[in-house]
């Protein structure tokens, strides 16, 4: 059975035609707020229903009941805040049950409805979210860094984010009339930052023997030095599916989105965002949005325990590696031979390979893979 | 009005002469106080008022009917347990009064207490109206905003505490509301209706075929 959408309906927030040029119009009267990128995406996300149920940023209530007990006050799984934050002299201009037009880089792309703003505790967010209140931690750093008021109200979207990835960018609708026009009722999703090598390969064929469909969903947004860049990654799953894939079997799909680094609570955040895609299982593997030694390798798959009401299933996929004694790929459960013979998957190890002018093994990339990413002048992202 | 003395722990004198020092109130009245308390919640004036409340009660503690009425001999009480089996109990205040009275552990099934601070009493399994932590529960539950009480049958709650017993469920209210989040959120899924309409579909459609998607 298809998956309904988290809490049973699919946000749309999009402004068209008549409705969507006066708002527009009236913007310019508006007192406005300049948002980042991070910001604007969730609000086009909130608008297109990629976060379903939530029609805009959140007020109080939302926010404290997602920090507290990671559900959202009519008792829906939520393990993310949304907020929109503003500093303490813009908050001073805001008034509530008033209009505000939400920029990006100088133009409106939503108005917002203000119900309400107030006070945020960044510490608090902070530890809650990321269990953790170390500045080293990049998601607690940028949580440190909002300002200290946050405005919530429902929004409307009036204009769109540059995204030079339109072609690969479907939202929620869209994906759901896919997976049904190709007959699938089950389908697992699949999140990634990386250009594939054989574990994820043999991770997605794992799922994919019991479900109709994979959405490999690649997250597109900022990056660190030394990381594939994205047109790279994208290029590179092409000449994945093209080579190695049933036909039709596989929906290529970009998320326009931040990680947070948030761990066990931002792999449920993903796993309810597939849900919203339309997908029905969603692939957690080892220490599943993490960063650094923050979280156990496991610790994700231990919090999925806490929602028996998700409405995704998600699958928990140990690490798989090229054994040589088995001559495949295989993973703990399917292989009985030492470490002496596995060769262990490392995305660092394929890059710096790649950057030092080598190449791969074929049983660590598949070579049309390779080929891909070897015909850009710069496949990582620089300082 | 006339007074005697009782005596108590050294320890729980000097706690009532500090709960008093807080309550800016003297130490004749609190104990006073405790007394009052101890009428209002406790109705029953002896085991026999306890035995006629048993008697109306039998399901609230798992039992369907008395086999064979003993009361005050030991064992009070042969009963049909609610899966037919004939059980043994004793009926005592207080549950440690069972050892205070030197009854034999091995000839009852259950204790039936008023109130008990223990589970089992000399090594029997005790069936108390009153336990610490129902007591607790209902102090917390008066401030509590995000928790509402529901009753369920004692008989079933007993059968999940059994049930959740090494399965990393704190309580059995934590599983509850596991087993029951789950099966509403499978009822509303059933109930949700298309996320999109035969418009959308039409629109989306060609939308897919320009990118090739379809």
């Amino acid at each position: 059975m298809a998956s309904v959408p988290h809490g049973g309906r699919l946000v749309t927030r999009v402004a068209k035609g008549e409705r969507r040029r006066r708002l527009l119009e009236e913007a310019d009267e508006l007192p406005s707020l300049d948002l980042d990128l991070d910001a604007a995406l969730d609000a086009e996300n909130i608008a297109y229903g990629v976060y379903s149920p939530l029609e805009g940023f959140m007020v109080y209530e939302e926010y404290d009941s997602v920090l507290e007990d990671m559900r959202l006050p009519n008792d829906l799984p939520w393990t993310i805040p949304v907020v929109l934050d503003v500093d303490e002299e813009k908050a001073k201009f805001l008034k509530e049950n008033s209009e505000l037009a939400l920029r990006f880089s100088g133009r409106t792309i939503a108005i917002m409805k203000v119900e309400e703003f107030y006070k945020l505790d960044r510490k608090r967010y902070a530890e809650k979210v990321f269990g953790t209140r170390s500045p080293e931690h990049p998601g607690v750093a940028k949580a440190l860094g909002m300002g200290s008021f946050a405005v919530g109200g429902k929004i409307e979207l009036v204009g769109k984010t540059p995204n030079p990835y339109e072609r690969y960018t479907l939202n929620p609708v869209e994906t759901r009339v896919l997976f049904k026009e190709r007959g699938w009722r089950t389908v697992v999703g699949f999140q990634t930052r990386n250009a594939p090598h054989l574990g994820h390969e043999f991770i997605q064929k794992s799922a994919l023997v019991f479900t109709d469909g994979l959405f490999v969903n690649p997250v597109i947004g900022r990056k660190k030095p030394g990381d594939f860049r994205d047109e790279v990654i994208l290029a590179a799953y092409e000449a994945l599916i093209r080579n190695y894939y049933p036909k039709d079997t596989v929906v290529l799909s970009v998320l326009r989105y931040n990680m947070k680094y948030a761990g066990p609570r931002e792999a449920v955040h993903h796993a309810i965002i597939r849900k919203n895609f339309g997908c029905t299982h969603f692939i957690i593997g080892r220490d599943h949005a993490g960063v650094g030694n923050y979280y156990g390798p496991y610790d994700a798959w231990r919090l999925f325990k806490e929602f028996p009401d998700l409405g995704i299933t998600p699958l928990f996929v140990r690490e798989f590696f090229y054994c040589k004694r088995c001559g495949g790929v295989v993973n703990e459960k399917t292989c009985p031979h030492g470490d002496a013979y596995r060769v262990r998957f490392s995305g660092t190890e394929i890059r710096s390979t790649i950057l030092n002018g080598g190449k791969p093994p074929p049983e660590m990339m598949r070579p049309e893979v390779l080929e891909t990413i070897l015909k850009f002048k710069h496949p990582f992202v620089e300082e | 009005m006339e007074k005697t003395t009782i005596q108590i722990s050294e320890s729980l004198r000097r706690r009532i002469k500090v709960f008093a020092a807080m309550r800016g109130a003297r130490y004749d009245d609190v104990l006073q106080d405790f007394v009052d308390f101890f009428e209002l919640s406790i109705p029953f004036k002896s085991e026999d008022d306890f035995a006629k409340f048993f008697e109306a009660n039998l399901e609230r503690f798992g039992f369907r009917r008395v086999l064979n009425k003993r009361y005050p001999s030991y064992p009070d009480y042969r009963v049909e347990d609610l899966n037919g089996d004939a059980k043994e109990v004793e009926l005592e205040l207080f549950a440690r009064d069972f050892e205070r009275h030197r009854h034999d552990p091995s000839r009852v099934d259950y204790i039936v207490a008023l109130f008990s601070t223990e589970d089992h009493v000399s090594g029997v399994p005790v069936l108390s109206v009153l336990k610490p932590d129902i007591i607790r529960d209902l102090i917390e539950h008066k401030e509590d905003v995000k928790h509402v009480m529901v009753s369920i049958p004692k008989t079933l709650h007993r059968r999940m505490e059994r049930l959740i017993k090494d399965t990393g469920f704190g309580s059995v209210s934590e599983y509850v509301v596991f087993v029951l989040r789950e099966v509403v959120a499978s009822i509303e899924a059933e109930k949700a209706a298309q996320p999109f309409s035969e418009e959308d579909v039409e629109r989306v459609k060609s939308r897919l075929r320009a990118l090739g998607y379809l």
